[in-house]
C-alpha cells in the first residue's frame, strides 16, 4: 500500500503566498536603496557638509539670476569655509546679459562662494561671440567678473587661434589679454580647416 | 607673392588685447607678423576685421615700423618704412606714414606718405604730412635707369 502524502490546506497555500509575495517586496525596496557616497576626510580636512546633485544659484541686485553652478557633488570644509565642486559647470552672465560658460576637473569656490578657481582643463566659452579659451587653472573674481590664468592659455575663435603665457578676461568689457611669449595664428575666413 | 593675399597671418609679441567690441586684436612688444613672403615688425600691430570675420587692415606703428613682400618670384625684395604702416588687405595696398621711405629694387621712395599699391606696384609719394619734430618730408625718388 503506497504511503500518500496529505494534501496542503488552501490556508497553507496562501500562507506560502503571502511569504514569497513579501521576499519579493523586501528584494525591490533594498535594491531602491543608494547608499551615500564615501564621506571625504583628506588633507582639505573634516567636511561638514555634503550635498549631492547640486544647483546652485545667484541672483544679482536686478533679482536676476546671473550665475549658475551645477555639481555631481559639492562638499563645504567649516574650518576654511572652502566650497569644492566635482566636474563644475558654471553659467555666467555679463552686465551686458552675455553669456558665459565655465568648466573644469574640480572648482573650489572661496569664503562666500568667491572667487571660482577651476582646475583642470579648464575651459571658458562665450557662446555668443565663439570665444574658446582653454588654461590648466582658472580664477574667476565672480563679483569684478574678471578671469584670470596662472599659466598657458590657448584663445580660438575659428578660425583664428592665440596662445600665451597668461590669459586674462573682463567678462563686462568683451576684453581679453594674453601676455608673454604670444603667438597668433589669423587665417583668411575661408581658409578656416 | 600671388599667394600672399590667401595665407595664414603667422604673429608673435609680448602681449595681445582681444577686444570684442572693437572687433579689434592688439598685439605690442616687438612684434612679427609674416604672410607669405610679407613680413611686419613694430612695436604695436593692431589687426581689424570685417563683420563676417575677415581680416581688413593691418595697422603698426614703431619707430620705425617695417614691411618687406617680394612683388614676384624674380622681383627682389620691396622694403618700406614709416612711424606708422596701414596694410590695407583688401585693396592689397600698403600706406606708409610720417618719415616714409620705400625701397623697390634699385629706386627709393621718401616722403611724408608713401602709398604702394602691391598688385599693380604703383608707388605714390605725398609730402603734406605734418612732420613731427620739424622734419623736412619733401618727397624725394631716386629712380635708377634699366641696365
Amino acid at each position: 500500500m503506497a504511503m500518500r502524502l496529505p494534501r496542503p490546506s488552501p490556508r497553507v497555500w496562501l500562507a506560502l503566498l503571502l511569504i514569497v509575495l513579501g521576499g519579493v517586496l523586501t528584494f525591490i525596496e533594498q535594491s531602491n536603496v543608494r547608499t551615500p557616497g564615501p564621506v571625504p576626510t583628506d588633507s582639505a580636512g573634516e567636511p561638514d557638509f555634503y550635498l549631492e546633485g547640486v544647483n546652485l544659484t545667484r541672483f544679482d541686485a536686478q533679482g536676476r539670476p546671473h550665475q549658475r553652478l551645477a555639481t555631481p557633488r559639492l562638499v563645504h570644509t567649516p574650518h576654511n569655509d572652502m566650497t569644492r565642486a566635482e566636474t563644475p559647470k558654471a553659467r555666467l552672465l555679463d552686465n551686458d546679459g552675455a553669456l558665459w560658460l565655465a568648466s573644469g576637473q574640480e572648482g573650489t569656490l572661496g569664503a562666500d562662494g568667491n572667487p571660482l578657481v577651476l582646475r583642470g582643463d579648464a575651459h571658458l566659452e562665450s557662446p555668443g561671440e565663439g570665444w574658446q579659451l582653454d588654461t590648466n587653472v582658472l580664477h574667476i573674481d565672480t563679483v569684478t567678473n574678471h578671469a584670470w590664468s596662472e599659466g598657458e592659455a590657448h584663445i580660438t575663435q575659428p578660425p583664428q587661434r592665440m596662445r600665451g603665457d597668461k590669459l586674462d578676461v573682463w567678462f563686462d568689457d568683451d576684453l581679453m589679454r594674453l601676455t608673454g611669449n604670444v603667438h597668433g595664428f589669423h587665417p583668411p575666413k575661408e581658409q578656416a580647416p | 607673392l600671388e599667394g600672399d593675399a590667401s595665407a595664414p597671418i603667422e604673429i608673435a609679441a609680448d602681449r595681445l588685447e582681444l577686444d570684442d567690441q572693437a572687433g579689434t586684436a592688439v598685439y605690442t612688444g616687438d612684434v612679427d607678423m609674416r604672410q607669405g613672403s610679407m613680413k611686419l615688425t613694430g612695436q604695436q600691430v593692431t589687426i581689424s576685421r570685417t563683420d563676417q570675420g575677415d581680416v581688413s587692415r593691418i595697422e603698426a606703428t614703431g619707430n620705425r615700423a617695417y614691411i618687406e613682400q617680394k612683388p614676384s618670384p624674380d622681383a627682389p625684395l620691396a622694403k618700406g618704412w614709416g612711424r606708422t604702416i596701414i596694410y590695407h588687405t583688401l585693396e592689397r595696398r600698403v600706406e606708409l606714414i610720417n618719415q616714409a621711405e620705400l625701397h623697390r629694387g634699385q629706386d627709393t621712395f621718401t616722403g611724408a606718405k608713401v602709398d604702394y599699391f602691391l598688385d599693380r606696384r604703383v608707388v605714390e609719394a605725398t609730402s603734406n604730412g605734418e612732420s613731427d619734430g620739424g622734419q623736412d618730408q619733401r618727397v624725394r625718388m631716386t629712380l635708377t635707369p634699366q641696365q
